[in-house]
């Protein structure tokens, strides 16, 4: 089910009360009405591939188990590959398959030998990409001795399937989530209003900002061959908000629920777009990811140590594999390329970690040296975006050939103008907010504690209110399809 | 206590929201609309009307009971399916007792169009709401939630209300008047447009064919047992509209409507979708008429009316 659907609204506010009225006093029991209402979460969609997160769940269960018995050096690998294997395999299987055979059918015809095999009707289960790699941090983990394997199944299940964050989100950390489900938790009131808060916000951010703006992106994007280079400029910057208010909506969502529940997610999302370099962004963008890739890909490949050429190799390395993990199209991994690329001179001149500080802290407006940095990199991330979003690799060539072409002067044009207008004015007022609440967590935050209380529960009625007013026409969240 | 606080407090929130909904809903029931028009037409003239017009915007906007010589209203309404015309002609049945002729426009789509599946499916609630038919097979009863955007509701609640643009009173008995010519620049490319979703509406709406089949008969079957006159017509059409068009649709349709002529004494069918008489100037877009149009085919339904006396 949708966060933003009335089915989620009403099985909400049911397993809120259970849990806190009915389940309070027995963790067991509270954490048995999470795994409960988690395969009820994710049954909705296809209860299908309820078996494959058990099957999951259970593997990594028992193999982390056995490593805590295990003192074999080559028997404790032996088990690590297993879940490795098992994982990315089911993960390759439903999301690669046919991403291979069809490139390596292509690959044969075009050295003019025969060979053909089948691609698959294969249905991607939802937020595989995610739960997969949450499982395999607990094993990997659990190997490093970074973590005790549990015992109680119940909780490692709750936390495989825990619904905020399953299918999208944030990818969360063994040693972060693991313990909260063996702690009592004990209702907090200013807790729960700031996760009501952060929901609030990720709806606005969902329906307001990215569905509107997903209407003329796909618009755009859809019939660019008959798009002045101006028109798909716009296009990309409606798509460029589009991914960033439907993706980090989501994490808010998740992260308010799970604060209405006692659990404390990650964050995943630091205002990535005013990020003054490659690097930054990366800091603040999918920062769950990026993290995970960093800790269990980049720092095994040797990291930051070793040679200029070595760290050089595994930012590629890591890039490319991201790109990968967001789907089985070139135009994922040229995305990854890209980024790749602008990341290389910093890299290069040791300059990749040196805006760490909040740009302009403490100030209202940035500087104008600030300014241009902050232009140039959300340019060059929109530039990225056209790949992500493009059919292929020469459908993304061809608009952003368009767009550095001299059309790029001329007036948009396309369907709905009046309402773009209007999506744009959203987007002004939008990127208004999140830059005064840039030093917080989430935008509204900490907006308007200082009000008088009933102005301040007047402002959040009036964006609830706008949530339903502004609403585009629902679409799926964009990361659903990883 | 902390939870019982949390409860109460966000109840107390959602409540502020719930009265803003009931508030919005109650100021757009009261805005004034086609479908309380038309019923206030049919209470208003209930003994005086003798001839009733029904069918989607073709017929509300191409029939102007101006040009009638019998006492006629216009109850055709925007993507109106057989389904509610049927239930308007039971209305009038039940309410008047001087009606002698029924016009229905029978497009080449109409008798595979579901409104429920189509982009206007919000429509079926003003049906409920302001003519009280039976809907009860969709989700939402409610201006506020009805499919249509809130933001066109809000909008709509803004223009009335704070901006005081009144709309058009029923003077003109349900017809809908425009004085607009086509624009020919733009006519070949929304002609593609509006006959690919024509065109859709009868190849992906086949399952429908049977369901209105019945409506129609159940019409005729009405028109039969109180004695009136059924004229069907196909709307006229510009002609490149017309030439994207399937052929085929359009032949069939023909060879339909002629059958039930054929059949019944009391009911006739016209063809007026590649009449000749309909020129540019006359239409308001690729396939409805504009007041020029409307003033023509309301004539010549006219004579078709009196030449069943």
């Amino acid at each position: 089910m949708l966060f933003n659907s009335i089915d989620f609204a009403l099985f909400l506010p049911i397993v809120f009360l259970l849990y806190w009225y009915v389940f309070q006093k027995n963790l067991k029991a509270q954490n048995f009405l999470i795994v409960l209402s988690s395969y009820l979460f994710y049954g909705w969609w296809d209860w299908r591939f309820l078996s494959l997160i058990l099957f999951s769940t259970c593997l990594d269960f028992f193999i982390g188990r056995r490593l805590s018995i295990e003192k074999n050096k080559l028997k404790r690998k032996s088990l690590l590959f297993i879940s490795i294997f098992v994982n990315l395999g089911f993960l390759g299987f439903f999301k690669y398959y046919n991403f291979f055979i069809e490139n390596f059918n292509s690959a044969f015809t075009m050295l003019g030998m025969e060979f053909s095999m089948r691609s698959l009707s294969i249905i991607l289960p939802v937020g595989i990409s995610f739960y997969t790699f949450q499982t395999l941090s607990y094993t990997i983990d659990v190997y490093k001795r970074k973590l005790e394997p549990t015992k109680d199944f119940i909780a490692f299940t709750a936390f495989v399937s825990f619904f905020p964050q399953l299918v999208a989100g944030p990818i969360e950390r063994a040693t972060n989530l693991l313990p909260q489900f063996f702690k009592k938790r004990n209702f907090k009131y200013e807790l729960a209003v700031d996760g009501l808060r952060q929901i609030l916000w990720g709806l606005v951010k969902k329906v307001v900002i990215a569905d509107n703006c997903a209407e003329f992106a796909n618009q755009i994007f859809n019939n660019s061959s008959e798009h002045s280079g101006s028109t798909l400029l716009l296009g990309a910057l409606f798509f460029t908000f589009q991914i960033y208010g439907d993706f980090s909506g989501y994490s808010d969502i998740a992260i308010g629920v799970a604060r209405l529940f006692g659990f404390n997610l990650m964050r995943n999302f630091a205002f990535p777009y005013f990020s003054r370099d490659a690097a930054e962004f990366w800091r603040r963008w999918h920062i769950s990811l990026s993290t995970w890739f960093r800790d269990y890909l980049y720092i095994p490949l040797g990291g930051s140590r070793g040679s200029k050429l070595m760290q050089v190799r595994n930012t590629f390395i890591i890039f490319l594999v991201s790109g990968f993990w967001h789907g089985a199209n070139w135009t994922f991994i040229v995305w990854g390329f890209l980024n790749a690329v602008y990341f290389l001179p910093l890299l290069l001149l040791d300059r990749n970690r040196s805006n760490l500080e909040i740009v302009a802290t403490g100030r209202y407006f940035p500087s104008l040296k600030e300014f241009s940095k902050i232009f140039l990199t959300f340019t060059l991330t929109m530039i990225a975006w056209t790949f992500f979003r493009a059919n292929n690799v020469s459908h993304a060539i061809s608009i952003l050939s368009e767009i550095f072409s001299i059309s790029l002067f001329e007036f948009p044009e396309f369907y709905n103008m009046n309402n773009a207008a209007i999506t744009l004015l959203l987007l002004g007022v939008f990127i208004v907010f999140e830059w005064a609440g840039r030093e917080d967590q989430y935008a509204i935050e900490k907006l308007g504690f200082t009000w008088q209380p009933n102005l301040r529960r007047g402002f959040y009625f009036i964006l609830a209110i706008s949530v339903f007013v502004f609403a585009g026409n629902q679409q799926d969240f964009i990361y659903f399809q990883f | 206590m902390e939870l019982r606080k949390f409860i109460v407090k966000l109840s107390i929130f959602v409540s502020f929201i719930l009265l803003f909904f009931l508030v919005l809903e109650s100021l757009i029931r009261k805005i004034p609309n086609d479908y309380k028009f038309k019923l206030q037409l049919i209470e208003n003239y209930r003994d005086s009307i003798e001839t009733v017009g029904l069918g989607n915007s073709h017929a509300r906007d191409g029939l102007n009971p101006e040009f009638f010589d019998s006492f006629t209203i216009n109850l055709a309404n925007s993507a109106q399916p057989l389904k509610y015309d049927l239930e308007l002609l039971k209305l009038m049945l039940k309410k008047g007792n001087n009606i002698k002729n029924v016009i229905l426009p029978i497009s080449y789509f109409s008798m595979y169009f579901n409104l429920d599946e189509s982009p206007s499916h919000y429509l079926n609630k003003n049906y409920s709401i302001y003519l009280g038919f039976d809907v009860s097979h969709i989700k939402y009863h409610t201006e506020v939630f009805s499919g249509l955007s809130l933001r066109t509701q809000f909008g709509r609640v803004l223009d009335y209300y704070i901006l005081g643009n009144r709309v058009r009173g029923n003077e003109l008995r349900g017809f809908s008047e425009s004085n607009y010519i086509v624009d020919i620049i733009s006519l070949k490319d929304n002609s593609k447009v509006t006959a690919a979703r024509q065109n859709e509406y009868v190849v992906n709406g086949q399952v429908n064919y049977i369901e209105n089949l019945e409506i129609l008969n159940n019409i005729i079957n009405l028109v039969n047992e109180y004695d009136l006159h059924l004229i069907l017509f196909s709307p006229p059409f510009h002609s490149e509209f017309v030439s994207m068009i399937d052929s085929k649709f359009l032949n069939e349709n023909m060879q339909f409507c002629d059958s039930i002529d054929d059949q019944y004494e009391n009911i006739k069918f016209f063809d007026f979708t590649k009449d000749s008489q309909f020129q540019t100037s006359d239409f308001k877009n690729e396939s409805h008429l504009n007041s020029f149009g409307a003033k023509k085919l309301s004539i010549e339904l006219n004579k078709i009316c009196n030449s069943f006396k």
